[in-house]
């Protein structure tokens, strides 16, 4: 039986009238990269702030590695690493002095770790510059190596590339599955769907609070609407007739096709017909997350 | 655990730059003092009249030990200020630079976490109270050669003085541990040191001099104000009287101290414990 790193029940937090959190429940298996997805707004980051007990949950609960984490005794979080949002770094301090500070957290580390993770996260040639001084996307991979300092079974990043340029983004993922590779559990939220799509095993999605999907990529990539392209006389009446039909999440006019999204190619050719417009030419391709994404939570990426 | 985290805390507060720049703030400011009595000095000696009394008790007042003594006046009257600036800071600062969250995110338990950071302070007020006099000290030994009065160790009060430098350091802790309270409560530097100096520097005066005025139980509250402890303590040990609601009962100052103290830090840990570290 797979063994589960990250367990979260009934998670509920509210902000005095507003359901940031309703019921959140998931499970994360160890070795599994696991993509924690939603628009604006929708309780990601709430929902991280619980996990690592930073955040006192209205209901529910939440174990790491089986125990139980509460804001008195947190010590399973010891074998978490976590950045979330911008990274926690005290600016007057270089790159290697955060390290080495955050090390004492962890006397057992041997001191050659933090030049080991300053070149995992590509910052040596910076090791003696101030962190106050670094650009954004500096920022964030000195944030990544204080999260992986420590070498731990999980890993929980909420948007890690923000403010990195494209190598780095790239540097990020390759890193991210080569950890995952080596047996680390990742939590990963972000917005770059593409992103996820490549590394992640599972996901869950988030929508006002609560979860609307989740499960394995392929099984829920399976599970969406694919894109149907019909080519009709009338692109845009056939378009605006399409946005009325219930289900139908997109209909943009592209060209001589209309392009929908939500229902099956059967139901788009049923309404057209019977309204007059018959396609001459009917295809359907697979969703990818973007589009699932997109028909699940009815808004814009975040 | 606890020992790695008031690590940490220490380091934090010797790398930053306020605790430097307060110390040097405050030997700066004796040295400015030393050279005004010296530049006084040199007027009374040259002056038409010179009135060699006065002359005499100026030059006592400037050299060993006489000067060792006075230099702690600087940690008394400043070091309350300073420590709430320092305080405030230091720990307010650390909330908007997201340190707090990264902590106890990383597993360290709140209620270490936030006794670690307010112990750590300690030495930082030591240091504060300690500066002036070891400046003061040097400055005033090259005076007292110069005046070919020679140093007489034997004539200095060590343990008196050492009390004196306890008892400045000690005065100060309600003063920390409030503005600790304030910067917990409400993570801004700006109302945390405003607020902190508000009450100590200006309305816990007020209040002394009201109560105190209306006699009976008011008179009573006075003496057990935060502020008023601990000015006493100094005033005591010192053998400089209060201005504002004297008391000679040590003990008592002592224990108010430390309640007080121990009731802000509570507070403190009450609050950060239930606190919602979000980003």
């Amino acid at each position: 039986m797979d063994d589960i790193v990250l367990k979260t029940t009934g998670l509920r937090k509210y902000f005095q009238r507003v359901k940031a959190v309703e019921e959140v429940s998931l499970e994360v298996r160890r070795g599994r990269v696991f993509g924690f997805l939603g628009p604006n707004g929708s309780g990601k980051t709430t929902t991280i702030g619980m996990i690592l007990s930073l955040l006192h949950p209205n209901a529910g609960s939440v174990s790491l590695f089986g125990e139980p984490v509460t804001a008195g005794g947190n010590f399973p979080l010891r074998r978490v690493g976590s950045m979330i949002g911008s990274p926690a770094l005290l600016p007057y301090m270089t790159a290697r002095e955060n390290l080495l500070l955050m090390k004492r957290l962890y006397p057992d580390i041997p001191s050659r770790r933090v030049d080991e993770v300053l070149e995992i996260v590509g910052l040596i040639h910076a090791a003696k510059r101030n962190a106050g001084k670094f650009s954004s996307g500096m920022k964030q991979r000195l944030g990544l190596g204080i999260a992986l300092l420590h070498q731990p079974e999980l890993l929980i990043l909420d948007e890690p590339t923000n403010g990195m340029d494209p190598a780095g983004m790239h540097e990020t993922r390759n890193l991210l599955r080569s950890l995952a590779d080596g047996g680390m559990t990742i939590f990963l939220s972000s917005h770059l769907l593409h992103e996820v799509e490549q590394i992640c095993d599972e996901v869950a999605m988030l929508r006002s609070g609560r979860i609307v999907a989740q499960g394995k990529m392929e099984d829920l990539l399976g599970q969406g609407n694919g894109i149907v392209k019909a080519r009709v006389p009338s692109p845009a009446d056939a378009a605006a007739l399409l946005r009325t039909q219930p289900g139908v999440a997109q209909a943009e006019v592209n060209g001589s096709y209309v392009l929908v999204q939500g229902i099956p190619s059967e139901a788009v050719i049923v309404c057209l017909v019977s309204n007059g417009m018959v396609p001459s030419e009917v295809t359907s391709g697979r969703p990818d997350l973007e589009q699932l994404f997109l028909e699940l939570t009815g808004s814009e990426i975040d | 655990m606890f020992w790695n985290l008031l690590s940490i805390e220490h380091t934090k507060n010797f790398r930053r730059y306020t605790l430097r720049i307060e110390m040097i703030f405050l030997c700066a400011f004796l040295v400015l003092a030393y050279i005004v009595n010296g530049i006084d000095l040199i007027q009374l000696q040259s002056g038409d009249t010179v009135y060699q009394p006065a002359v005499e008790a100026l030059k006592a007042d400037m050299v060993w030990p006489q000067y060792l003594t006075i230099c702690t006046s600087f940690s008394t009257m400043f070091g309350g200020l300073l420590v709430i600036i320092l305080v405030g800071a230091m720990t307010a600062q650390e909330y908007s630079w997201r340190t707090v969250s990264l902590q106890v995110g990383h597993g360290a338990p709140r209620l270490l976490l936030l006794t670690a950071k307010l112990v750590s302070f300690i030495l930082p007020i030591f240091c504060l109270v300690v500066s002036p006099l070891v400046v003061g000290g040097i400055i005033s030994a090259i005076a007292t050669y110069y005046f070919h009065i020679g140093i007489n160790l034997s004539q200095v009060d060590f343990p008196n003085l050492a009390l004196i430098v306890i008892g400045i350091a000690y005065s100060l802790l309600p003063q920390a541990a409030f503005t600790f309270l304030l910067a917990v409560l409400t993570r801004s530097t700006a109302a945390a040191i405003g607020i902190g100096m508000g009450y100590f520097q200006i309305l816990e005066n007020i209040l002394a001099v009201i109560l105190l005025s209306l006699g009976g139980a008011g008179e009573r509250i006075a003496y057990h104000l935060p502020g008023v402890m601990a000015n006493n303590i100094n005033s005591i040990i010192q053998k400089n009287p209060s201005l504002i609601a004297p008391s000679t009962d040590l003990p008592a100052a002592v224990l108010g101290v430390a309640v007080y103290s121990l009731v802000f830090f509570l507070l403190a840990a009450w609050i950060f414990y239930r606190q919602d570290l979000g980003s």
